[in-house]
């Protein structure tokens, strides 16, 4: 990384560490909202991305999550912290399900039975609205995270729910970046570009094409937790495939097999959506034709045309 | 030249024949059901020349098939045109909009151009669906528009008659899909299949892959436009959802149940579609669950569809 690129991220952390406080209070919500679908487009690029499988489906997965927080705290009326947990638990377990059926199957079909998945799901979760509240969806409160000693830590305060989702950001970002270092993301990389020669050095391309597929699932569920938490709702169109559409579009407009294109895509295309919104009712024209262009000029993303730029060691 | 399979053609006889005789047989509504598998089966037909063919997982078909049906109401509704007169503007609108979507999308491959194809799909529809372009559709369920007149030259059959409008439907699908099976057979669709199996080689191998693509993309598109201008004539009724990306994803599903990479698989895929929908719906409300699972279980089990099993030759 340039000198330049490590000065730029610098500010962008620092910037991001104390928007609280030069921002309103819906510039900071719009930011913790795009934190969120940033871990949504990071989970999705890792599948896509780094092992190279295009899904259609990660609705399902940050649906699950969302509701497995719903669900935790109106049946259940568990604490803040398992239900996190159990949503996220929820998404992996439906990944690893839906996952042993998906990694069989190559590019054309995979992106079809991901779809399918979700599309499944998505109508399951409409009939059954007695218990999901279909496209209405239901609304809860969220319990403190820590409550000890007279201090009540809750997302109901902005500035708590900014922190927590930046760290949980961070966090996924930091473990993100580890994986897809190390050996198993070489691996998710190997696999992506040749699977066959993956396979005759000897590495179980099913294997890792699940596992790669469960770890996008979790991290999705984990998105849809926060997502959920931050609206205090849940609803059966968390589900619907126009969620994942979006976070593939935000993908690759950043930058598809980076981890900073899919939260920078998210940034950009959300806050094109919510600031274009007030004063063009087409705005969904611009980011359409955004994205083909970038798709047509820069397959690489925003991210990928930052780097050309860069002189080759 | 390959080997024909002896005996291969006597199938094609035989539903020909019951085609030709069926008016003798069936209620005029089944007639009409008939027609209109026939309509949805050159749709999936026309997704699968694309997609099983070319090698390339298009969502946007729906377009190609809502221009052809919003071509033929504009042109009776607007200009009180003939049938034929009608057709020809359907599919003249279905080719332009493909070649105008193909230039763009054909430019890139692989999951690009499944995006692509989806981003121009949502976007369509979004524009055709918002107040300022109204006008240009007549809202969702369109202008409703006479009974065609079919002239033949010698004599005007009003489509008013059921056995009329089953014939001319069913006999235009039957030729559609005949030039389809010329066109796959055709250099072009021998040198779409050579891009499909391996881009490279036949770039090195002297084909012009963006040319190919293109213009089976257009193809496909005319294709879905007729279809889509034979169903609005069926019906005289055009929908908004007709471009809608929910039609495009049928299908896909049709081709893939019924065989992908085979001209009829698709037509099959799509018959047994509707004909379980109509028998599975009146008992389950959730119906696209189960063929959602059935679907699922194809794909994996089954990858070839149900042409698979009968012996067809398909992709893979």
């Amino acid at each position: 990384m340039s000198i330049a690129l490590r000065v730029l991220a610098a500010v962008a952390v620092t910037v991001l560490g104390v928007a609280p406080f030069l921002l309103g209070q819906f510039e900071t919500g719009l930011l913790a909202e795009m934190m969120v679908w940033g871990i949504l487009a990071m989970g999705l690029d890792l599948l896509f991305g780094y092992t190279g499988m295009l899904s259609f489906g990660q609705a399902l997965f940050f649906g699950l999550g969302a509701y497995g927080v719903a669900l935790s705290f109106l049946v259940f009326h568990w604490p803040f912290w398992p239900a996190l947990a159990a949503a996220v638990l929820l998404a992996a377990f439906a990944a690893g399900v839906t996952g042993f059926f998906a990694v069989r199957l190559t590019w054309h079909y995979f992106a079809i039975i991901t779809i399918i998945f979700s599309l499944v799901v998505y109508f399951f979760a409409v009939g059954r609205s007695d218990l999901t509240g279909g496209d209405d969806g239901v609304s809860f409160q969220v319990p403190p995270m820590l409550a000890a000693g007279g201090i009540e830590l809750t997302v109901y305060e902005p500035i708590v729910e900014y922190y927590f989702v930046l760290l949980v950001t961070a966090a996924v970002f930091l473990v993100l970046r580890a994986v897809t270092r190390s050996e198993l993301g070489l691996v998710f990389r190997a696999v992506r570009d040749n699977a066959e020669k993956a396979s005759l050095l000897g590495y179980d391309v099913l294997r890792y094409r699940w596992i790669s597929f469960v770890l996008a699932g979790a991290f999705c569920g984990l998105s849809g937790a926060l997502f959920a938490m931050k609206s205090r709702y849940a609803s059966a169109s968390f589900l619907f495939w126009t969620v994942s559409g979006d976070a593939v579009i935000w993908t690759v407009v950043g930058g598809a097999g980076t981890l900073v294109g899919p939260l920078l895509g998210t940034g950009l295309l959300i806050g094109i959506r919510d600031y274009l919104s007030n004063w063009f009712e087409h705005y969904l024209l611009v980011v359409g034709a955004l994205a083909i262009v970038i798709v047509l000029l820069a397959p690489q993303g925003i991210v990928g045309l930052l780097r050309s730029r860069q002189p080759r060691p | 030249m390959r080997p024909r399979v002896p005996g291969a053609r006597w199938p094609w006889l035989v539903v020909l024949a019951g085609l030709a005789l069926a008016p003798a047989v069936l209620p005029a509504y089944h007639l009409i059901f008939v027609a209109e598998l026939a309509c949805w089966g050159l749709f999936a037909v026309a997704f699968d020349l694309v997609f099983g063919y070319a090698g390339m997982l298009s969502f946007c078909q729906a377009l190609f098939f809502g221009a052809g049906a919003y071509g033929v109401a504009y042109a009776i509704y607007f200009w009180n045109a003939g049938v034929w007169i009608a057709i020809a503007l359907g599919v003249a609108a279905a080719l332009a909009l493909a070649v105008a979507v193909g230039f763009v999308a054909i430019r890139v491959s692989g999951h690009h151009f499944l995006i692509t194809t989806i981003i121009v799909s949502v976007l369509v529809y979004l524009v055709l669906e918002s107040g300022q372009w109204r006008w240009l559709t007549g809202g969702y369920s369109g202008r409703p528009f006479p009974t065609p007149v079919v002239d033949l030259g010698v004599a005007r059959l009003s489509m008013q008659s059921e056995v009329v409008a089953y014939y001319f439907v069913v006999a235009l699908a039957l030729a559609t899909f005949a030039g389809c099976v010329r066109l796959v057979r055709s250099p072009l669709g021998r040198a779409v299949a050579c891009i499909r199996e391996n881009e490279l080689r036949a770039r090195v191998v002297g084909f012009h892959v963006e040319r190919a693509r293109l213009a089976i993309f257009a193809a496909a598109g005319a294709v879905a436009g007729v279809s889509g201008a034979l169903y609005s004539l069926l019906f005289r009724y055009t929908n908004l959802s007709f471009f809608e990306w929910t039609l495009s994803g049928k299908a896909v599903v049709w081709t893939v149940v019924g065989g992908a990479g085979t001209l009829v698989g698709p037509v099959l895929g799509t018959a047994l579609y509707i004909v379980t929908a109509e028998v599975l719906s009146g008992y389950f409300r959730s119906f696209p669950i189960v063929f959602g699972i059935l679907l699922i279980v194809m794909v994996i089990a089954a990858p070839r569809g149900v042409m698979g099993w009968l012996g067809g030759r398909g992709i893979r």
